[in-house]
């Protein structure tokens, strides 16, 4: 390894972290050279992994510039402003002497190091020691780096005055500020005014170059898997494009008398459908052809997913001419259900809000939740409530969540079989049928089966990921997080039933942010086709990593943070459940080896419909989600993870009491037989980035993110408390030896 | 099971109100019935026995909670309750079960008597009026035969007679109830059976009992608990907990006999260098002579919160040098700052204008080295009006649409955002920077009992217990002197009363807000909040009765009169939050005071309505967790002492049982 060192000044920190609250009565601007002994123990990390070093060499020559130091009284030390890079990432453009403010003290204190450009992501590199509080640490993404993808928009401030960016001829002047908006709400300020002159604007240009490219192909995910080798076993085997995924899945549901088509194949039927779908038995080949183009976007009605009494839900668009609507297929339809229940058709569009009315009450909700600074923060306390209730989010969560309750209760209770139908059938159908299948079948409550689910009715079935989140250049009118909806809406359910899912909602919110890391395929495209033609052009697809593969951006032990200690609870009620301790021992790291089992057949029980009240009173803000960054907001110590804690701690010892259960010699460990392994889950930790404050985890509202904001050193000190929650000092040993 | 039934019930009151789609949410329910709430409950086995488990807990039958968790709990949890007693109650038929000293004076029963609900629709049956309650028991049809009605006298704040004569239609002449405790409950009569006049003269005689020259029942009631909670509070004891007396701050029995202060206790706190004279000038110079005196101290820091009134400054600006130097007692008494904060809670208004009623506040010229800061809360009567509104809007019925811009417009939330602000001011200033606080508002009694409580809540883990809150509630506001008899009205008919607030509810609710942002931090649950504030109202027992200590002692409430704290106390279980960690506590708990952490308190302000139940607690579920990882812990042992037994039989020793166990 020979990676290129050049000196570099480092710049002290000339702003340090000022206590701003406690400036009013002590003295304001004390400098502060925290760092001045840690140099050589905190250097940027880029050894810390050493698979990236190998390839980071060639690509990381004279990129470096010697940074002037601004005030000349700093020492001369050697050190290399280098950001981790992953295969296949090449830096573009690269700013030194940067200043990243923090958002919440009015641009009053900052931290400096260099900001990078690369093709993946915009990375800010730095020799100070920040406070940090995040607890799940991405591999793919440093905690100051901000995938291309993630980046919703740029804008300058000039003179105090935000102004967006949109392409370099709206740059205007020298660069001093510019904020960066991110998809997940996150808010990054920049200052550039210790950079050299040009530096600022071309970096600028490679931003807005590089953070939403033309086509697919430029996307990072495919220099990615390029380089590296993408796992052949995916944790969802299943992709629900081919015959067997679609046979394997009427099996589970128990609905084995209906036929999987393969009509469509090389998308000549319809080009939004894989090319295998479910059909009645007695719609044949032909049929297709002759009754698709009397649908919207030849979207054929596929059967999406049925009960073991075989009544089921059928996905439709709508149909150009409702005159003339297909007999034959409606009776093909009646004829595949049971005699005696119903057929009913129920028309989204009529019920649940439009793309439109998600997007325009998402960026509502999103002014909501990203204050500009702390005084704007305040500001909102005194209409807070009647703002959130404006944007309507709310009530679009609870229109969608009534209508899947009203269609599950349909299929649970009266045995109906449900048609779906909306005009596209490709948005709220996703979020609807989902819901439906949630609040039914208890395999899509857990990891696995709710990742089968999304990589059914999102992935596979063609809602247009590409378009809704703008990954691409695309209209502005075609965006619309129709997905993080359905994420909320799952929330919502999880609120309402604590116990009844396997995953948390660390696990969706990392969902959500995974659908902004240009790794990976799975949600990189509008519909399967152009998965094969985009890939088939120049890469294999197969080639593309999975979403669903966390492995690769979380650790073992970060990982169990998507685990819900409560699941235990609802295994305990239903025997034919997996038991989630086994589940967590075998982890969910290792899920991905597990062969997609459909063995595991819906249960005759009819008690598995989840009812929850989908009233607008009942809905609250996805805090975790939306808030997460806004350190006013977060109770130092307290909030919801720490119950979630809480329970962890017991979950495990619950793992070692099963343990040691078995552990006890013949013949007693007979009567309790129950697998247990390793499990001392919350037991270590390993992570060691440098710049940051690793004895200072403390468990905030927002856990495991955090924001780095004025508590953490106001309130480091005084709040020593939450100590007890971390999660690597568990105090149940003593307590198991009395 | 359970949820279906709640369901069902949601159903009936928004799509239809039919008999008939209600009467199947009549059935079989029985754990439901306790958790839907213990006065409209559905009356079979299991309900009784989780109305009153043991001798010792009318629990469910005089406390009119509902959503209380611990009754909820099935599962393992009730596996291992083994002491599970069958019910004492004495139940004959439809009668109502009575407590010890309860009697139903003249006999009175109404039948034929129509409940209208408003979530479930009309349910006839008989109704009857006791010393303590009204006990409505549904017959008519055998579905709703299972109802009953059980409200304590005490929560009623008003009666009505609905409909004259004339009346025609169905159910339009009758009596109509409106409670403290956010519902108003109707009774439909037959004019024919001439049954109104009686109920409503029995209703109005023990309802407002001071006002008709009866009892309060508190005095009547007979139950006989196994732990006494007047003796959870001990002043000297309090004192010597916090580390008092110091070389700064004394114990005094000056105010023994009330004379010094009549609204405050025998015994205070006050600066070791203060002389009984000072005492006295100063409490000359306070509103109705509630003098500066000690209410916390840091155990480190020696800082302080003290409580006093307004200072009486007046439109001339009056000052007492006593006063002044009393004052710089106080900061002198913690060496570690050169400052005081005076928190006076009103806004800078109010304040001003008090100086016309002869009031005021300390000028920043006067007092040296204080800093003065209003913390902008507003009085009692805007307090009510907000309740007012509140119940509004979550009785009985929702306006889902409109629901978030309906509840800010009562401003209820504000004010409770308002309140904890002021009281993390008091908290932060000790704790942070080590300096010790004045707190004031007009009288110190409302709201300075709410920042100074709440403030003790945040800084010491004492008070986040079971006892210690008793504690915290009969020292900051029945010792001194927050006017419960006044503010609820006990027994009292004036419902208009411009004296009655919801103050005391407003810092219970501050007090819930901080136990849902930080849920491990506590030891008691949200039904004990809950159980406290249904017997804020109940006059069941002789906790809350009376304005001042000095009545209490005249009317001689702890020998005549049971503490709330014996019933709770006795029934702990039942209060104890299941996610409660004793070790490495939480020292100082700093909430957030914003909307965005901020939440109504639904499962208090609408918990009449069976739609704003929660489905799934998951506080429920931490215990179930725990219930399984007690009943595993149970079996390991059992096992093990199981296979060392048989080994030392065998003496085959085996050597991984003997082997300690690896964590």
């Amino acid at each position: 390894m020979n990676i290129q060192k050049k000196k570099v000044t480092e710049n002290q920190t000339f702003k340090s972290y000022v206590n701003f609250e406690s400036g009013q009565e002590s003295k304001v601007n004390t400098t502060t050279n925290t760092n001045d002994t840690g140099i050589s123990t905190c250097r940027p990390s880029t050894s810390s992994s050493t698979d990236e070093n190998d390839f980071s060499d060639d690509m990381y020559l004279g990129n470096l510039s010697v940074i002037l130091p601004p005030n000349g009284k700093n020492r001369e030390d050697i050190v290399d402003l280098q950001p981790k890079l992953l295969p296949g990432e090449a830096i573009v453009r690269q700013a030194n002497n940067v200043l990243k403010f923090n958002n919440m003290s009015n641009h009053k204190t900052g931290i400096s190091g260099a900001l990078i450009c690369t093709n993946f992501k915009l990375s800010f590199v730095t020799l100070e020691d920040y406070p940090s509080n995040l607890r799940l640490r991405n591999l793919l993404l440093q905690e100051n780096d901000i995938c291309l993808m993630n980046i919703e928009s740029v804008y300058q401030v000039v003179n105090g005055r935000r102004k967006k960016v949109v392409s370099p001829v709206n740059i205007s002047g020298a660069v001093e500020v510019v904020e960066i908006h991110c998809k997940d709400l996150r808010v990054y300020t920049f200052s550039f005014k210790f950079c050299s002159r040009s530096e600022p604007k071309d970096l600028l240009y490679a931003i807005l170059h590089h953070h939403c490219p033309s086509l697919a192909q430029l996307l990072f995910a495919f220099d990615y898997c390029g380089v590296k080798e993408v796992k052949s076993v995916h944790p969802t085997s299943s992709k629900y494009t081919m015959i067997q995924d679609w046979e394997m899945e009427l099996k589970r549901c128990g609905c084995s008398s209906w036929r999987v088509s393969l009509w469509n194949e090389s998308f000549n039927v319809c080009d939004s459908l894989p090319e295998a779908f479910v059909v009645p038995p007695e719609i044949f080949g032909k049929d297709v052809s002759k009754l698709s183009p009397l649908y919207n976007g030849q979207r054929f009605p596929i059967w999406s997913w049925g009960m073991p009494h075989g009544n089921v839900l059928i996905r439709s668009s709508a149909v150009y001419d409702p005159q003339n609507l297909s007999r034959k297929l409606t009776e093909a339809i009646k004829k595949a259900i049971p005699q005696h229940g119903g057929l009913h058709f129920l028309n989204l569009d009529n019920v649940c809000p439009s793309v439109r009315d998600i997007q325009s009450s998402y960026s509502k909700l999103q002014e909501i939740c990203k204050p500009e600074n702390v005084h704007s923060y305040w500001k909102l306390e005194s209409t807070y409530l009647s703002s959130i209730e404006s944007t309507h989010w709310f009530h679009h969560l609870s229109a969608c969540l009534n209508i899947s309750l009203k269609i599950a209760e349909c299929m649970s209770i009266r045995k109906d079989s449900v048609v779906i139908t909306e005009l596209g059938g490709r948005d709220l159908s996703c979020v609807i049928s989902s819901l439906v299948q949630i609040l039914l079948d208890p395999f899509c409550r857990t990891q696995h089966g709710f990742e089968c689910l999304v990589q059914k009715e999102w992935v596979a079935l063609g809602h247009p990921f590409q378009e809704r989140l703008g990954q691409i250049k695309v209209e502005e009118v075609h965006q619309s997080p129709v997905f993080l909806l359905f994420l909320d809406c799952m929330w919502q359910i999880l609120q309402q039933f604590p116990s009844k899912f396997e995953f948390t909602e660390t696990y969706l919110t990392n969902l959500w942010d995974t659908v902004h890391i240009s790794c990976f395929g799975t949600f990189l495209f509008n519909c399967h086709r152009e998965r094969i033609n985009v890939c088939s052009k120049q890469y294999d697809s197969r080639r593309l990593h999975s979403s669903w593969d966390w492995s690769l951006q979380f650790t073992k032990q970060d990982m169990i943070l998507f685990k819900n200690p409560l699941y235990i609870l609802s295994a305990q009620e239903n025997e034919n459940h997996p038991r989630p301790w086994s589940l967590a021992c075998d982890g969910p790291w290792n899920s991905r080896n597990r062969p997609f089992t459909p063995a595991k057949k819906m249960e005759e029980k009819e008690n598995t419909l989840l009812e929850l009240d989908p009233s607008v009173t009942r809905m609250q803000l996805w805090t975790q989600c939306y808030l997460r960054w806004v350190p006013m907001a977060q109770v130092v110590g307290g909030g919801l993870p720490v119950v979630y804690l809480q329970n962890a701690v017991i979950w495990d010892e619950i793992c070692t009491l099963e343990k040691l259960l078995l552990s006890l010699p013949e013949p007693a460990n007979l009567r309790y037989r129950r697998v247990a392994s390793d499990n001392n889950l919350f037991r270590s930790e390993g992570d060691n980035s440098c710049g940051v404050k690793h004895d200072s985890h403390i468990v905030t509202s927002a856990f495991p993110y955090s924001p780095i904001g004025p508590f953490d050193c106001q309130h480091f000190h005084r709040v020593p408390s939450s100590s007890c929650l971390l999660v690597d000092v568990v105090g149940t040993d003593q307590e198991l030896d009395e | 099971m359970e949820k279906s039934r709640s369901a069902e019930l949601l159903e009936s009151n928004t799509a239809s109100r039919s008999r008939h789609a209600s009467s199947d949410s009549l059935g079989e329910s029985e754990s439901k019935s306790s958790s839907l709430n213990s006065k409209l409950g559905v009356e079979s086995g299991g309900s009784r026995s989780s109305r009153s488990k043991g001798s010792n807990s009318p629990s469910k039958s005089l406390c009119s909670t509902s959503s209380s968790a611990s009754t909820d709990l099935h599962l393992q949890v009730q596996e291992l309750k083994t002491k599970q007693k069958e019910s004492q109650s004495v139940h004959r038929g439809d009668e109502p079960p009575l407590l010890p000293g309860e009697v139903i004076p003249g006999n009175l029963r109404a039948r034929d008597v129509t409940y209208l609900c408003p979530y479930i629709g009309p349910v006839r049956g008989t109704l009857y009026v006791t010393n303590y309650k009204l006990y409505f028991k549904a017959s008519g049809s055998e579905r709703d035969s299972a109802y009953f009605c059980d409200v304590p006298l005490g929560v009623v704040s008003r009666i009505e007679k609905v409909g004259g004569a004339t009346s025609r239609g169905e159910n339009s002449y009758g009596i109509e109830l409106f409670c403290k405790d956010m519902r108003n409950l109707r009774f439909a009569h037959k004019q024919e059976n001439h049954s109104r006049r009686d109920v409503f003269e029995k209703l109005q005689q023990y309802a407002f009992p001071v006002s008709n020259k009866l009892p309060i029942f508190a005095f009547e009631f007979q139950e006989k608990y196994p732990v006494n909670g007047w003796t959870v509070y001990e002043p000297i004891a309090e004192y010597k907990r916090q580390g008092l007396p110091t070389e700064s701050w004394k114990i005094t029995k000056i105010n023994e006999n009330y004379e010094l202060c009549d609204t405050y206790p025998a015994i205070l706190a006050v600066p070791a260098a203060a002389t009984d004279d000072d005492l006295r000038s100063v409490a000359n110079f306070r509103s109705r002579g509630r003098i500066p005196v000690l209410s916390w101290i840091h155990p480190e820091s020696q800082a302080t919160i003290t409580r006093c009134s307004q200072p009486q400054v007046g439109v001339s600006g009056k000052r007492s040098k006593d006063d002044e130097r009393y004052i710089q007692m106080i900061m002198d008494a913690n060496a570690q700052s050169h400052k005081i904060f005076i928190m006076d809670a009103r806004p800078s208004v109010n304040a001003v204008a008090n100086k016309a009623k002869g009031g005021g506040y300390e000028s920043e010229d006067a007092y040296q080295n204080a800093e003065l800061v209003f913390l902008d809360i507003h009085n009692i009567h805007v307090m009510r009006e907000s309740l007012r509104k509140l119940k509004e809007v979550c009785f009985p019925s929702i306006d889902e649409y409109r629901w978030l811009s309906n509840l800010e417009a009562t401003h209820w939330l504000e004010h409770v955002r308002c309140i904890l602000a002021g009281a993390l001011r008091v908290a932060d200033k000790v704790e942070s920077n080590k300096t010790s606080v004045v707190v004031h508002c007009s009288d110190g009694w409302d709201r300075t009992a709410q920042l100074t409580s709440l403030a003790m809540l945040m800084l010491d883990p004492h008070y986040r217990t079971i006892k210690g809150f008793e504690v915290l509630i009969e020292k900051e506001w029945i010792s001194f002197g927050h006017k419960f008899a006044q503010r609820i009205g006990h027994g009292d008919d004036k419902h208009s009363d411009a004296d009655r607030s919801p103050v005391f509810l407003q810092f219970i609710d501050c007090a819930w807000q901080i136990t849902q942002q930080f849920p491990n931090a506590f030891e008691f649950n949200e039904h004990f909040l809950i159980t406290i504030l249904d017997h804020l109202y109940s006059c069941l027992f002789g906790t809350f009765l009376y304005n001042t200590e000095q009545q209490r002692v005249k009317e001689d409430v702890k020998n005549k009169t049971v503490s709330l704290w014996s019933f709770i106390n006795s029934n702990i279980e039942d209060f104890t939050n299941p996610l409660y960690t004793t070790y490495r506590q939480q020292h100082v708990l700093f909430p957030v005071a914003s909307m965005r952490r901020l939440q109504l308190w639904k499962s208090y302000y609408c918990r009449w309505n069976p739609r704003m139940r929660t489905q799934e607690p998951i506080l429920m579920r931490s215990r179930e967790l725990l219930a399984l990882r007690d009943q595993l812990r149970m079996r390991y042992e059992d096992l093990k002492k199981e296979v060392e037994a048989k080994n030392t039989r065998n003496i085959g020793p085996t050597p991984r049982v003997s082997s300690p166990i690896q964590v």
